[in-house]
Order: C-alpha cells, then structure tokens, then sequence
C-alpha cells in the first residue's frame, strides 16, 4: 500500500514539474516574443458586438495600436468609423466610402488608408468619410447606403477577394470577441482573451498555417470548379445594389479591389484550387478600374502588403488617385 | 575516493535504467495499440467477410471519382453485398472483361451523374443502366456509368469531357444524364464556398481502400456523429429567393445541355439519343423520409417546426423538378421525371432507401422501363 502511495507521489511531482517547466518555457517564449515585437498587439482590440446585422462593429473613441508589417495606429470616432484625417467639418460636399477591409486599411495607419489619401487629393473643399468594416461583404454595403443621405455621393469599393463569397448569406460567419474578429465557432467562442492576446498563441497560429498547408480559398469568381455559383452570387449581388443605383444614379460609383494573384502571379500558389491561368467567370459592376492601373505598374507586388491580400500603403495610394479621378469627373460632368 | 568512483559510475547506469523503463514502457504501449489495430482489422475482415462498410471515393482535380482499375465488394445491410469494377478512368462497368475500354461496342449505352446513376451501394445488374440495357440491348453489361457520389453537373461535365478525350465512346444508342435534385443544384449553387474541396491524400485512398478499420470509422462516423448540418431540406430552398432559384435552374440546364451537346458530338462518336433523368428529393415524393433527418437537428421541436413545413419545401422543388422538365423537353430532349413516375404509381411503393435517400432496386427498375418506354418505344407505338 505505501509503495503504491509512494509511486503516486513521485508520479504527482513529475507531473508538477512537467507542468512547471511548460509555464516556464511559455513564459519564456511569451516574453521574448514581446521583446520581439515591442509589446505591440498583434490582433485588433477595437471590435464590439452589435445587436443588427453584422452583429459587429467598431468601438467608438478608440486609439489602439496594432502590428501588422509595421506597427499602425487605429483611431474611430464618436460614430464608430475609423477617422480621415483632414476630414473638414463644414465641407458642403459629403463622400461616402463604403467596403469591407480594403477600405477600411487592414495593416495601413489612419493616414494610409484609401479614404484618407481621397481626403488629401480632393483637398477641404469635400469630406470623406470611411464606412470600411472588415469582414463584410455587400449585404451590409447595400445596408449602408440605404441609410446616407441620398444627396451625398457614395464610393462602393467591392473586395475581389472575398465579397462574392460573403454574398452566400446576410448572417455574418465573424464573431467579435476580446475586441477582435474572428470566426463564428464554440472553440472560438470558448477562447479565454489572456490566450487570444498572446504572441505565443499567434506564434502557433502561425506555424500551424504554415505546416498544415492551409492556402486560401480562390475568389469564386475564378473558381473554375464554381461557374453556376459564381454567376448567381453575381446577379444577386447586382440586384441588391439596384435600388440605390435607381435613387443615386451618377452619384455612386463602384470600383473593385482586383485579387492579389492576378496582378502578382507568384501569389497564386497561395490559393486552393490552383489555377494558372486565371479567367474571370463574371463581370462586376467597375467604374473604377485599378485592375487596370495596377497591371501597368512597375512595382506590383509592393502594391499589396507582404503576405496578405490587403493593399499596401502605395496600392492605396494608387486606388484613391483612381477614385478621386473618376469622382471629379462626375463632380465636374453635373 | 571509492564512493566518488562509485557515484560517478553509478549515475549513468541509474540514468541508462530510467531510461530503459521509459523505453521498454513506450515499447509496451506501442505494441499494444499495433495489436489492439491489427485485432480489429483482423475482425472487422472476418465479419464483413473482406468487403467495405462504405463505397470509396476521392476527390481528384476538384472532382469526386471512383478508384480507377478497381475491384471491390461492398457491403450494406438494406442492399447487402454489391461488386464494383470500375474501367482504367474510374467508370463502374459490369465485370473484369469491360474494365478496358476497348470492350466499349458500337451501340452501347453510357451513363452520366452522381450517385443516384451510381447505384449507390447497390448490384451492378440492378441498376437502371444495366436493367436498361438488359431491355434494349439484350445484354445488361453493355453500361458504362461514369459516376460517383458528390458530382454535380459541372463536375460531370469536366469529368466527361476528360472521359470523352480518353476513351472512344463508339457511338452510344443511348447517353443517359442524370440530375439529381436532392443535391445537384445545392452543390452548384455552394460550389465555391470555402474554394471548394482538396484533393484526396495518397496516404487517405490507400487506407480507404485497404484498411476495414478506417472504412468502418469513416462509415460509423457518417452516420453516428456526422451533424454536418443538412438538414434534409434542400439549403437553396432557404438561401435562395424563388427568382434567385429559377435563375439557379436555368444555369443548371445550361450546364446540362452542355453535357448533351459535348456527348452529341459526331467527331467524338457522340450518342445517338441523349435523355435527361431527373430525381427528385426524397420528400418531394414522400414527406415521411423527412423523418430520418431529426437527429439532425438540435432538438425534436425544432425538427417538428421545420417537418410542419415539408408539405411547402416539397410544393418549391416540384416547382423547379417541372421547370426544369419541361425546359428541356422545350428544348429537344427526351426526359424523365422520376417525381411524376412515383406520384402515378400511388403510395405504398418504396421509391427511395431510408437510410440514403438513393433510389432503390425498384425505382431503378421504373426508371429503366420509363426511358425504354420513351427512348425507344414500341415499334406499334411509334407508329
């Protein structure tokens, strides 16, 4: 009896021990990555969870930091819409910019995003507003812009990459929790935030992505395995934008945000089904055309952020010159 | 100086001992789960006498396939013990001697769709292709059915063409195609969600098709622990508006006449007659199939509330069952609408497996005699 009392003892302080040194090494590695990334965090922490479709939105009043390829600066306003700097009160002219994370500025400071370089091109005499939130599609575009003014003018910037898929269902597949996004699961959902917010967590994350060969979706609308899908999520999308295209007439431009492995071929080994010669199923409503301008660029690959599908601070610069060409052109044209 | 001497030699022999236990433990576990698994492989062999729990198929380039150059049985207890052979591009054909291509004759018939075409589980001879050819050709092996569970049209379509440049058809009597409505437009229209699926792994086929172990796990964990969400009611019923849903038929028979047209083509020895088949969804025919999908849902009222509603979801896909029907007879083609068939032959008939919701021996029979009927009528009837 005693020996077995012993064994369960020694067997009991291994287990301490074992457990002990993995905090230690947790620890370790925790601080160190800290170090590392000068204790930036790494996921956002200005997301809330809203009641209306998408049941998410940003926090009003927040100035957070965030390390994406550099460390940026993430400001809302009263009305939970991320800051345009320069925006002027008093403009008589109003600019509605509306998109999912593209327009928003995934990974770009206040100052780089689409919207705030339109501020600086267009100058006082107009005010930008930036409706860009993250993980949504045209659902809540078209719910956007049915509640602005319809005297104002409306920049609709469709994401290639994802809207066409995020127009399968208004219910959002995202959740906000611990301040950030993430998808709608139990395990998500039963992720304490001390574990979300560590670098160690994200630092599996990350390896897990990497050796689990976990590429990204292909756009559907490249999808050549889904022509049939590709072509009503189309025509859905068209018919949801109709009514403010019929009540805005020339005041609301569309653009699209192209997919990365278009304009950068190398970036197509990142998506599943590979293809490589990418044909587009279905046309999207673009009067903008920055696929256009972003093929004749020099650089192409600096104009998305490394490893991500976003637009980098030059892409975003690039598309606003485009905007801003195309909306004084119909500014001027009235 | 002699305890010193002793310590130091002691310490690696009692290491090398801990080590040893550790070892010879980790030996001892791994030896038990080899012969815990080599046991029930054993077992599980000598119960299914050798034969599968479950029908193997892969996912290659995008596209749900059968093994190719394959022979197996597989086993299930409503339709008992099935023999697949499958032709060098993944076609169930009748037996070892039409496993190659070249055995294709002037004249036979080919069979085109997913699982319902298949035979899902079921004999080869019992199958409306072979009871078809039995009928008209007189020999019921004279079938090729280039099908497999999960194909919608447009993979069959890709899967077609592939076939087509691979093989000479030699000029079919009959191509035969077959949509399935139970899961045909809901693949087309959920195709690209998520960017579709991968490829099956080598190390994944070769377990399938060798391990009764892995089969029967695939098998229980279908059926016991599978809540994948299906409802049992088509989702394009609830995710797709009517308008959106006509739209959806329509780009479906595109693909569809496609199909016919690629199986038409004279320089391919294309088919001499090309006929749709179109199945319905189970509860279309009869709503008390719903029934088999309540432990899908997460408690009895909600699946009460959604069976309260059957009678509707059925009205919506015979709206699409009889567009789509009627569109391609409109558009020159021989059709059958297996929905119509069962509805004539009055309740009581067993049209559908419960356990799958796939044809059964029966309906296949009716399907069979429907497109001889229609294909290839009397000789007083055509008159």
């Amino acid at each position: 009896m005693s020996n077995v009392w012993l064994r369960i003892k020694s067997l009991a302080r291994r287990a301490t021990a074992v457990v002990v040194i993995l905090i230690g090494f947790l620890a370790i590695t925790e601080f160190t990555l800290g170090a590392i990334y000068h204790w930036q965090p790494l996921s956002a922490t200005y997301f809330e969870t809203f009641e209306e479709p998408p049941h998410f939105r940003l926090r009003a009043n927040v100035s957070a930091m965030q390390l994406f390829e550099q460390p940026v600066r993430v400001t809302t306003n009263s009305e939970g819409l991320r800051i345009v700097p320069g925006a002027p009160e008093g403009a008589g002219v109003v600019i509605h910019v509306i998109g999912d994370s593209q327009v928003f500025g995934s990974g770009l400071s206040d100052d780089q995003t689409i919207p705030s370089r339109l501020q600086v091109i267009l100058g006082s005499q107009f005010k930008v507003i930036n409706h860009g939130l993250p993980a949504t599609g045209p659902f809540y575009y078209a719910q956007e812009m049915s509640e602005i003014d319809a005297a104002d003018w409306v920049v609709c910037i469709q994401s290639e990459m994802n809207d066409m898929e995020d127009s399968y269902s208004p219910l959002s597949q995202t959740c906000s929790r611990c301040g950030t996004l993430l998808t709608d699961s139990a395990e998500g959902r039963a992720l304490p935030c001390f574990i979300m917010r560590s670098y160690s967590f994200h630092l599996a994350l990350n390896l897990w992505d990497r050796f689990a060969d976990r590429r990204q979706p292909l756009p559907l609308d490249f999808n050549p395995r889904a022509p049939v899908a590709a072509t009503v999520l189309a025509r859905r999308i068209h018919d949801l934008f109709q009514p403010q295209v019929q009540l805005r007439g020339n005041h609301l431009i569309f653009g699209l945000v192209p997919w990365d492995g278009l304009i950068v071929p190398a970036r197509r080994r990142e998506y599943s089904p590979a293809v490589d010669q990418p044909r587009r199923l279905v046309e999207w409503t673009d009067d903008l055309k920055i696929e256009d301008v972003f093929r004749q660029d020099a650089d192409r690959e600096s104009l998305f952020l490394k490893n991500d599908p976003h637009l980098s601070a030059r892409g975003a610069e690039i598309a606003a010159a485009v905007v801003a060409g195309e909306f004084l052109k119909r500014y001027h044209e009235r | 100086m002699t305890e010193l001497s002793v310590t130091s030699v002691a310490g690696p022999v009692v290491c090398a001992r801990r080590r040893c236990r550790w070892m010879r433990f980790a030996g001892r576990g791994a030896a038990f789960v080899a012969v815990s698994v080599i046991g029930l492989e054993l077992c599980l062999r000598v119960v299914l006498l050798n034969r599968l729990p479950i029908l193997p198929f892969y996912i290659e380039q995008g596209r749900p396939a059968l093994p190719a150059s394959a022979h197996f049985t597989t086993w299930v207890e409503w339709h008992g013990a099935s023999e697949y052979w499958t032709d060098a591009y993944g076609a169930r054909v009748a037996s070892r001697g039409k496993q190659n291509p070249a055995s294709i004759q002037t004249g036979d018939i080919f069979v085109l769709g997913d699982s319902q075409a298949l035979g899902y589980l079921m004999p080869f001879d019992q199958t409306f292709g072979s009871q078809l050819a039995k009928r008209v050709l007189g020999d019921a092996a004279r079938v090729r059915i280039l099908a497999a569970p999960g194909m919608d049209p447009v993979s069959e379509l890709a899967a077609l063409r592939g076939y087509q440049s691979a093989v000479n058809l030699r000029r079919p009597r009959l191509a035969v195609m077959v949509l399935n409505l139970g899961n045909d437009l809901d693949e087309l229209f959920f195709a690209g969600l998520g960017g579709g699926e991968r490829d099956t792994s080598s190390s994944t086929r070769w377990l399938m098709m060798h391990s009764r172990l892995f089969a029967e796990w695939i098998s229980i964990h279908t059926i016991y622990f599978s809540r994948d969400g299906w409802t049992g009611v088509n989702p394009i019923l609830y995710n797709l508006d009517a308008a959106e849903r006509v739209f959806l038929a329509r780009q479906a028979i595109g693909v569809l006449e496609q199909q016919a047209a690629d199986l038409h083509r004279a320089h391919l020895n294309g088919a001499e007659h090309v006929a749709f088949v179109i199945v319905p969804a189970p509860f279309q025919v009869d709503s008390r199939l719903f029934e088999r999908y309540r432990k899908n849902f997460a408690s009895n009222q909600v699946f009460e509330e959604w069976n309260s509603r059957i009678d509707d979801f059925a009205g919506m896909m015979d709206a699409l069952d009889r567009f789509i029907a009627r569109q391609l007879c409109k558009d020159g083609f021989d059709c059958v609408q297996v929905s119509e068939l069962a509805r004539n032959d009055g309740p009581g008939a067993k049209w559908f497996v419960q356990d799958t919701d796939h044809l059964t021996a029966y309906g296949h029979e009716k399907v069979a005699d429907a497109l001889a009927r229609l294909v290839f009528p009397p000789a007083a009837e055509r008159r």
